[in-house]
């Protein structure tokens, strides 16, 4: 098995004021190889998007990564200095944000926001102007020469995003964090930039980190998944292993409240519930006070991992399927699926 | 949406379940408005706790000047001129023998009326003149603006100098000057406040509801655009007071002997050298009031703003 | 171009706004209790004499006339004479008008120059103790009187450390700019702790915007983002600031200019109104609002400059 590009183990990234202590990841692991696309789903404040900022230390000042490692080509990014950061950072690992009208900077133009993100590539003045209509046409934006001389707020949403892509692969970096890339703009526009992300990833050989709540877009776009859940990983796999076979009722729940597309008569269900405060000390398994299957087990101890199948893991106690049936049987909990299906 | 329209709706204003929903949106609107008594506002500002005590030191020494000192502002003693600091004389005398502790005591209620004064007229007028520009826009708001450039063209200390030219100095047109100078700031902010609240959707279905114009303006958005104004008006008072103080200082405000900060530095200017106690403490009393008053003001400013 | 007819309709909307501060001066001076040439004559009032200036002065002729001769000569730049001077208005004005002028601008570039990096310090450092002392320092300014200051400050540097001229003008420019320092920090003071307050909030905003943290992944510097990002972007609503405070620096003045000596239009208007040498208070006025009304037109220069966002010549309030 080659070597993946990323390397994520036991990572923990804690929220540390003088009142409290915000657990937001708790022991997260996953790898991404060279060319693949992994997506990280959950609900907000799951701590998704807190493990891709961790990715490249990107974290508010009360944000400190307390374990864990994330190498990148083997090199630990949570040990390195300031400076070594900032070499990984846009030339190695790009990254874009959710919300493209309030992502790029307002007091200057494309062209120069641009141009920062080329330096360091030893292009004249004339090879970074040629270079940054060539990203411009890349990302599918008409007369790109003179989007160059625009201001942010003479674009629109979907420009904005694509100009923000634009500006995260100038550099060329191995790897894409995408946070929730699409979430912010118009349905029509969400298939472009998935679309373009695709084709970009393709073009040129990067792999992408996807955050986001929407897993229609994780079908759309990703080789592996990983389903968090109050800061932890619980339920991880490739795409079809993890949206086709769930196995962590949480990721059954997650795929059960999607809109089914051939199915227009069963009415949506949402997970009953609030996740837990991350604030607090979580004993047993978080997802236990939701959980339709919980038992005594599951609210005293966490979760250990279960192999289904060729790495696809799952962090529950009834994990398998018939140890499940027994368990509704006994308690009476009707299974929601044959619920669904009445 | 037009002046038109607003009367329209309150022509035929007929219960319907959307004017009932309007109702209860209204009804919530006042009620928000309401202060909330949860934590006492102390506890919750620091700033506000330590302004106040200031403040009401000063307050108390304005009251009652006797419990602060026992001598005469107005005594004069030949044989104690210019004595620095001591146990008999706290902030030493001046070149005429004045006791300076007495005086700047004597002098605390006079600077908090010019200060409190100076600032509750412009108070009322800025935030009624706001009100209506900001709320029936047009014409009025034209014309209340337009007059607002015109005050503002001028800096306050060239106006209010330039009326006491007109009035003469003493502590009353002292007062009017700084009417004439302060009321603009409020006019502003609220104007500000109220083009901002006129959209809200409480005030839309106010409107709805055919509540007058009257109603409207003090019940429902008067109390919600009021706040950045009260913050401003504690750090106007300040002003206000060094402001007037500075204008005594230039022989423009309080006339000697009237004990008076302003009056009293000024007095000091000529004997830096020999004698720098007489501006330079009572300067720092002056300091301590407005550090006071600013901590209030930056305490309101936490309570009244972090709400949104 | 574009830039230039906007500059252009800023003057022409001044005009209006001057105009009527002209006549509300005017005005006012003519409802004086006890006219000039009463003044003039001070104490031995001898109706002859009284009649006589009344007549050279054109004080007889109903408002609207005086008005009118007032405002044509106004616009030939005369002003009309000092009583206590017997000068010409203009040309006590004229040369005053420097002083205060140079003390207004080395006054706002100390206070460019000391509130920026400490305010953008403080706002960096929220909450540690390098905030703290800043924050502290910035009540203080806020609270001290302005005069106050001057004069510890002048007690400090020119009577004890003699470091600089306790009191006057000078002859040559070093000279001038020796006698501004003090009092250009006198005046500074105050402006300095409000934008202190102000730089640090609008940076602790900007900090969190969402660009800053897109700037800091494409792995810039620290220097670009402090500046690029969050100084260009918090400064903005800094600049309306600042020139609402160097229109307050302009009142302080006519204080401060008293305090150290300054030959300026402050020390002037204060001579004039205890002297009521009314045609030189006029004078003085009118300078001021002009003085305004183009730091007003400078700003919103400015401002459209830094914030393209703002459309120039665009008439939203």
């Amino acid at each position: 098995m080659p070597e993946p590009l990323l390397k994520v183990t036991d990572l923990s990234m804690y929220y540390k004021t003088k009142t409290e202590t915000v657990r937001a990841v708790e022991g997260v692991s996953f790898s991404i190889g060279v060319g693949k696309t992994f997506g990280l789903v959950g609900e907000s404040g799951c701590g998704k998007s807190t493990t891709a900022r961790s990715i490249i230390r990107l974290l508010p000042k009360t944000g400190q990564i307390v374990g864990g490692q994330v190498l990148y080509q083997g090199r630990d990014v949570a040990k390195m200095s300031q400076r070594e950061l900032r070499e990984i950072r846009g030339k190695e690992i790009g990254m874009i944000f959710q919300d493209p009208m309030t992502s790029l900077n307002p007091v200057t133009t494309v062209g120069k926001q641009l141009f920062e993100s080329l330096e360091g590539q030893g292009l004249d003045k004339q090879g970074m102007h040629d270079r940054a209509v060539e990203l411009l046409r890349m990302v599918n934006i008409p007369e790109p020469e003179e989007r160059l001389g625009n201001y942010v707020h003479e674009l629109s949403g979907g420009m904005r995003q694509r100009v923000m892509i634009a500006i995260a692969l100038a550099p060329r970096p191995k790897l894409l964090l995408a946070d929730e890339p699409t979430t912010a703009l118009d349905v029509t526009i969400q298939d472009q930039v998935i679309c373009l992300i695709n084709s970009l990833k393709e073009q040129l050989g990067m792999s992408v980190l996807l955050v986001t709540h929407d897993l229609g877009v994780v079908n759309e776009m990703c080789d592996q998944v990983g389903v968090m859940y109050a800061g932890r990983i619980v339920e991880i796999g490739s795409r079809r292993q993890v949206l086709d076979k769930p196995h962590h009722p949480y990721t059954e729940g997650l795929i059960r409240s999607l809109p089914a597309e051939h199915d227009t008569r069963s009415r949506l269900q949402s997970i009953p519930g609030m996740p837990p405060n991350l604030a607090r000390e979580i004993v047993g398994c978080p997802f236990a006070p939701r959980c339709p299957y919980a038992t005594d087990i599951c609210r005293a101890k966490a979760p250990g991992v279960v192999d289904r199948l060729d790495g696809h893991l799952v962090w529950c106690h009834h994990a398998d399927e018939s140890d499940r049936a027994k368990v509704t049987e006994s308690t009476g909990i009707l299974d929601p699926r044959e619920e669904g299906a009445a | 949406m037009s002046q038109s329209d607003d009367k329209g709706f309150k022509a035929d204003a007929t219960p319907t379940p959307a004017g009932e929903a309007a109702a209860e949106l209204a009804a919530t609107a006042e009620e928000a408005s309401q202060p909330e008594k949860r934590l006492s506002p102390f506890r919750r500002s620091p700033s506000l706790l330590v302004g106040t005590i200031i403040v009401a030191f000063f307050v108390l020494m304005a009251l009652f000047p006797q419990l602060f000192t026992s001598g005469d502002p107005y005594a004069l003693d030949g044989s104690q001129m210019l004595l620095p600091p001591s146990a008999d004389h706290l902030m030493g005398t001046d070149n005429f023998g004045y006791d300076i502790w007495t005086r700047v005591v004597y002098a605390t209620s006079l600077d908090l009326i010019i200060g409190v004064a100076s600032v509750s007229l412009p108070f009322v007028v800025g935030v009624l003149l706001g009100l209506l520009a900001g709320y029936y826009g047009g014409k009025l708001d034209s014309i209340i603006m337009r007059v607002l450039d015109c005050f503002v063209a001028f800096p306050f200390m060239v106006l209010a100098i330039a009326i006491v030219a007109i009035l003469g100095s003493g502590v009353r047109n002292l007062i009017i000057a700084m009417w004439v100078v302060s009321w603009p700031e409020y006019t502003r902010l609220v104007r500000a406040e109220v083009l901002v609240a006129k959209q809200s959707e409480y005030v839309q279905a106010a409107k709805t509801l055919g509540y007058s114009d009257l109603r409207i303006m003090f019940r429902h958005i008067l109390p919600n655009v009021i706040s950045s104004s009260v913050v401003y008006a504690a750090s106007d008072v300040v002003m206000c007071i060094m402001t007037g103080a500075g204008m005594s200082f230039l022989g423009l405000g309080v006339p000697q002997p009237t004990p008076e900060w302003g009056a009293i530095i000024s007095g000091g200017k000529s004997f830096i050298t020999t004698a720098p106690w007489i501006s330079i403490l009572p300067g720092l009393m002056m300091a301590v009031v407005g550090l006071g008053l600013s901590l209030v003001g930056d305490g309101l400013n936490d309570l009244l703003r972090t709400k949104d | 171009m574009k830039s230039l007819r906007y500059l252009l309709k800023r003057i022409l909307q001044m005009i209006p706004v001057l105009f009527v501060a002209v006549v509300v001066i005017f005005l006012l001076m003519r409802f004086l209790p006890g006219d000039s040439a009463l003044a003039t004559l001070g104490d031995k009032i001898d109706p002859r004499a009284y009649e006589a200036i009344k007549e050279e002065r054109g004080l007889n002729a109903s408002i609207p006339e005086q008005f009118a001769i007032y405002f044509s000569n106004l616009l030939q730049g005369d002003m009309g004479t000092s009583v206590i001077y017997n000068e010409k208005v203009s040309a006590l004005i004229g040369t005053r008008m420097v002083t205060t002028i140079c003390l207004a601008l080395i006054a706002t570039i100390f206070t460019v120059l000391i509130s920026l990096p400490l305010g953008y310090l403080a706002g960096v450092k929220r909450d540690k103790p390098a905030d703290a002392v800043i924050r502290v320092f910035a009540l203080i300014g806020l609270s001290s009187p302005a005069f106050w200051v001057g004069l510890l400050l002048l007690i400090v540097f020119g009577v004890q450390l003699k470091l600089l001229p306790v009191s006057g003008w000078g002859r040559s420019w070093p000279a001038h700019f020796r006698a501004l320092i003090l009092p250009g920090m006198t005046l500074a003071f105050s402006s300095i702790a409000v934008l202190i307050r102000n730089i640090r909030n609008n940076v602790i905003d900007v900090q969190e915007a969402d660009y800053v943290d897109f700037g800091r992944s494409k792995g810039l510097s620290n220097w670009a983002i402090s500046t690029g990002y969050v100084l260009r972007n918090a400064l903005i609503p800094t600049v309306t600031l600042l020139s609402l405070r160097i229109i307050g620096m302009l009142s302080g003045s006519v204080i401060i200019e008293n305090i150290f000596g300054l030959p300026g239009i402050g020390a002037l208007l204060v001579q004039a109104v205890t002297g009521r040498d009314y045609a030189v208070v006029q004078g003085c006025v009118i300078v001021f609002v002009i003085i305004v009304l183009v730091v007003n037109v400078i700003t919103d220069f400015l401002y459209s400059v830094l914030d393209h966002r703002i459309q120039l010549g665009g008439d939203e309030a």
